[in-house]
């Protein structure tokens, strides 16, 4: 597969498979810009890599009979492990695992209106370096 | 879960309005009162994996105009949310039958005058929404 529609990914938190209850998954990575520029740059502004940070979003369907509230009500206030694959739970070089280590540091287990799915958002910062595998 | 189960699980729910037949599919010929349960609309990939699919019905109320004022008294008893309404009913039991994970009755619209095989109803059209994978 190469261009993808983004229906089928794996995500799980804690060890625990909850792709069927969510709806959207954002890592993002970055780091910081630390500027050298310095008289002999040719008249161009230089700088490198600082320290580097990352988030975890997620788009979640909230079901208080399965173990969506169960888990996340535990875990919050500590740290845990979110891991992504874009298609599928079987790692491999086209399908690559993203294990992200997060503080989960919020969680809104009820945040609707009337009349809506119940859903939520989190968004939770990096714990640790991410780590992606292939195999 | 299956779109047939969906639609037996909405005429279990609105056959428990005392006097209102209840038709899973389009019928031929109308027997007023009755209530028609047609599939409009599904929205799929709700959730990764195919966690949810969203099923939009409609469910049109079709009673008999011999008096147009008994007419509009039986199609307001449906319409008014409480005992022996359309939403009342559809929403007793909100898995409908385990075939679902949620449902709502969103609104009502379109009241008027149908005509059917030259003889002349008074009607109205439910939105359902149904939670499913």
């Amino acid at each position: 597969m190469a261009k993808q529609v983004f229906t089928n990914a794996s995500v799980t938190v804690n060890g625990v498979d909850f792709s069927d209850h969510i709806a959207a998954v954002t890592i993002d990575q970055s780091a910081d810009e630390i500027e050298t520029t310095a008289f002999g740059t040719a008249g161009w502004r230089s700088r490198v890599t600082g320290l580097k940070d990352g988030s975890v979003q997620l788009d979640w369907h909230q079901d208080f009979s399965s173990s969506v509230d169960a888990t996340l009500s535990t875990a919050f206030g500590s740290v845990g492990t979110v891991v992504v694959l874009p298609n599928g739970s079987s790692v491999s070089a086209t399908n690559p695992k993203w294990t992200c280590p997060v503080v989960i540091s919020g969680y809104s287990p009820v945040a609707g209106s009337v009349g809506d799915l119940l859903t939520f958002s989190t968004t939770w910062a990096a714990a640790g370096a991410f780590a992606r595998a292939t195999a | 879960m299956s779109i047939a189960l969906i639609r037996k699980g909405l005429g279990d729910n609105l056959s428990t309005i005392r006097g209102l037949r209840v038709a899973e599919t389009i019928p031929d010929q109308v027997n007023p009162p009755v209530a028609v349960i047609s599939l409009q609309t599904v929205s799929y990939d709700g959730a990764f994996q195919g966690g949810l699919t969203t099923y939009s019905f409609m469910v049109t109320v079709i009673v008999g105009r011999i008096s147009e004022r008994t007419a509009q008294r039986t199609l307001d008893a449906y319409i008014s949310p409480g005992v022996g309404s359309i939403k009342t009913a559809i929403e007793s039991e909100r898995s409908l039958g385990g075939s679902a994970f949620d449902c709502r009755v969103d609104g009502m619209s379109n009241v008027g005058s149908v005509t059917i095989g030259d003889i002349t109803y008074l009607a109205a059209d439910f939105t359902v929404t149904v939670y499913g994978n």
